[in-house]
């Protein structure tokens, strides 16, 4: 069931980046939940908050999300995911055919509701769309709407059903095209399918392929993929058959290892290049950035660069999250100044 | 003797308070509330929980169920000269991760690596027995970045070697049962000469222990011979994989493994799943699986038998912790039946 707020209504406008816009700066998608929104979580769960008063803090959170980003300088926002949980058990709360586990590890002190696949998927509704139009209606700027991915959403949950992981990844690729193909009818111009575990089964990569062809498929966006903390050695080039415009990437993560590897075959399509490591603590300064963002232009020219961390940044604290974006922004716009 | 274990790992958290112990000192720590001594209590509290559903599930065989470990690599590259931990990996094909150690210099143990924890486990168990657990040297090497640029055998047969030492001292310690966890040979085939070599290396001065290989994350069958020719008393075995979906042909899998291993060999028997959260019927898994393998590794006329242990094909720490203690559960009534039938 859809839990969006307030339905706007369609922008006349599109919202798409200028043109002659060079390195534009966007993040993965999620932004840190400051304490009061956890807090208004946390008293859900325990049923001493009702749904319309924590919807009424998401929605707050969500607009002073997207007026950080402008503020900023971010130049394709996010709505920050402030009504999301964990990005599987999210759209798994919300697509007929699963229910939810009790709390599994991700890593370190880190758990999250794994989902279970228990009967047939389905897509009962539009999923994000009413908050899409939410951060449209909030912000001037164009907004990448943020979906997880059929193979993803398959690898990361239990399936009780299906028996094949193939079934499973291809009838969740058809849920997840109904809820892109909706975000677009609602002026959605840059669609982002996050599909972290692609890079984790070398020998399934025709599925994750085929299942992202099935996405994409007649979507009339520009496409994104995030994929982060795998072995791409192991599926590289064939990586970039995905069918999508444009990979965000962990780069600060392996301390720009991927680059190396993109030299051994041309990065053909746009990479959203990560110069920020979400999972430390320290604030990159900004001469740091910048070196990365050089090092990236040494394998993909700037026409086709992007700047963005490496992944979301619901890991860090908000005071984390604002220092290394201004940091990202401010090397950023160093090096616009010496294209 | 037919027994039930866990295979390594339990969940660190459940959905009931006493069970959040441990997150909420960690994220205490965190914003600095309580020293890392606070950790360390509840560290052993949720090892003593976890030693407690073992014991009451009735295995025979229990483990700490590693909640230290941060992961299978990091835990032991820590604790070894010449690594240093860097960026976060993807462990096999979970959604969980593990911190991977870079190789930088000569390998060596600093200091005892698993031995207190053996010891809390021992004391915390009794009388039930506890098998102590470590990743062997091939996965790693495998699974570390080597800086120095000496090559993979050079990288496993160092670690093998300062790994040697934490076996003698297990071994010291009391430990008759010492798991090493080679989860890499399955997807590396290729490495098994080299990973013979590194364990007669590891294991080499050992007198009172045992060694049971584990492998998982992968169809066993191909590394059957291979196996069978390593330095180790029980090996292993991910029966799940091996079997696929459908159980196919469990008798004709239960004598590749007599066909395979020497007479005396012992087998750990993944025969529950450990990464699914669909709970296996016990009568119809004990049926389609169990009794096909026994029936073929332990005739009722023959002799003393073969040591078998009925376990998970993972450790549990994939699962939320109430389908683990189901999956235990499952187990315990699976030796049963084996027991009746077979002893």
């Amino acid at each position: 069931m859809s839990d969006a707020p307030s339905a706007g209504t369609r922008p006349s406008q599109e919202r798409l980046l200028p043109a002659d816009l060079r390195l534009p700066l966007s993040t993965i998608g999620s932004f840190p939940k400051p304490d009061r929104l956890k807090q208004a979580r946390a008293g859900f769960a325990r049923g001493v908050l009702d749904a319309e008063e924590l919807r009424r803090i998401e929605r707050e959170e969500t607009a002073a999300c997207l007026r950080l980003q402008e503020s900023l300088g971010l130049d394709l926002l996010v709505d920050g995911e402030m009504y999301r949980g964990d990005m599987t058990a999210y759209f798994a709360e919300n697509i007929e055919g699963f229910r939810i586990s009790g709390l599994v590890r991700s890593y370190g002190n880190r758990y999250y509701r794994k989902p279970i696949v228990s009967g047939p998927v389905r897509w009962p509704r539009p999923v994000t769309v009413d908050w899409f139009r939410f951060a449209l209606e909030h912000t001037h700027l164009p907004v990448k709407a943020i979906l997880t991915g059929p193979y993803t959403m398959m690898d990361w949950s239990f399936d009780e059903h299906y028996g094949s992981r193939e079934a499973l990844a291809m009838a969740l690729a058809e849920v997840i095209h109904q809820e892109a193909a909706a975000l677009v009818e609602a002026g959605a111009r840059y669609v982002q399918i996050d599909e972290p575990a692609v890079s984790v089964r070398p020998d399934e990569i025709d599925l994750a392929i085929r299942a992202m062809g099935t996405v994409t498929a007649g979507l009339g966006a520009r496409t994104i993929t995030h994929i982060c903390y795998g072995d791409f050695p192991a599926i590289y080039p064939r990586l970039l058959d995905l069918p999508v415009d444009q990979f965000t990437l962990e780069l600060s993560n392996s301390d720009l290892g991927l680059l190396e590897l993109f030299k051994t075959s041309p990065f053909t399509k746009e990479l959203g290049a990560g110069v920020l490591d979400v999972h430390s603590h320290k604030v990159e300064p900004v001469e740091l950035v910048r070196e990365r963002i050089a090092a990236a232009l040494a394998v993909v020219p700037a026409s086709r660069l992007f700047v963005n961390p490496d992944c979301g940044l619901k890991t860090r604290t908000p005071e984390e999250a604002e220092a290394k974006l201004k940091s990202m922004i401010q090397a950023t716009r160093e090096v616009r100044r010496s294209l | 003797m037919i027994l039930a274990s866990l295979l390594n790992s339990y969940p660190r958290i459940g959905d009931r308070p006493a069970e959040q112990v441990l997150r909420r000192a960690i994220q205490r720590a965190d914003r600095g509330e309580v020293p890392a001594s606070g950790v360390s209590a509840a560290e052993e509290e949720m090892i003593g929980l976890a030693i407690a559903e073992q014991a009451a599930a009735d295995m025979d065989l229990l483990t700490d169920g590693q909640i230290r470990w941060h992961d299978p690599v990091s835990h032991v590259a820590r604790g070894l000269a010449g690594f240093r931990l860097e960026g976060l990996l993807r462990y096999f094909d979970t959604n969980t991760y593990y911190r991977q150690p870079a190789a930088t210099g000569p390998i060596g143990r600093e200091r005892p690596l698993l031995i207190d924890a053996y010891r809390l486990a021992a004391v915390a168990a009794a009388p039930r027995p506890v098998k102590a657990i470590i990743t062997g040297p091939l996965t790693i090497a495998r699974l570390s970045r080597d800086a120095r640029r000496r090559g993979l055998r050079d990288l496993t047969l160092q670690i093998s070697s300062a790994l040697n030492r934490e076996i003698l001292d297990l071994e010291a310690a009391g430990a008759a049962l010492i798991q090493i966890d080679e989860p890499a040979l399955a997807r590396f085939p290729g490495d098994a000469d080299m990973l013979r070599q590194a364990l007669r290396r590891m294991v080499s001065g050992s007198t009172s222990s045992r060694i049971l290989l584990a492998t998982s994350f992968g169809d066993p069958t191909p590394l059957l011979p291979a196996l069978a020719g390593m330095p180790a008393a029980l090996f292993g075995i991910d029966v799940t994989a091996a079997l696929g979906r459908e159980d196919a042909d469990a008798a004709g899998f239960g004598s590749r493994l007599v066909d395979s291993f020497a007479a005396d060999a012992g087998f750990a028997l993944g025969v529950v799943d450990g990464r699914n959260t669909r709970l296996e019927n016990a009568d119809e898994i004990y049926e389609r699986r169990v009794r096909p393998i026994l029936s073929v590794l332990r005739p009722p006329a023959g002799g003393p038998g073969r040591e078998v242990h009925l376990v998970t094909n993972h450790g549990l720490e994939f699962l939320p912790r109430d389908t683990a203690r189901a999956k235990l559960a499952i187990l315990a009534a699976l030796r049963d039946r084996a027991r009746r039938e077979f002893l």
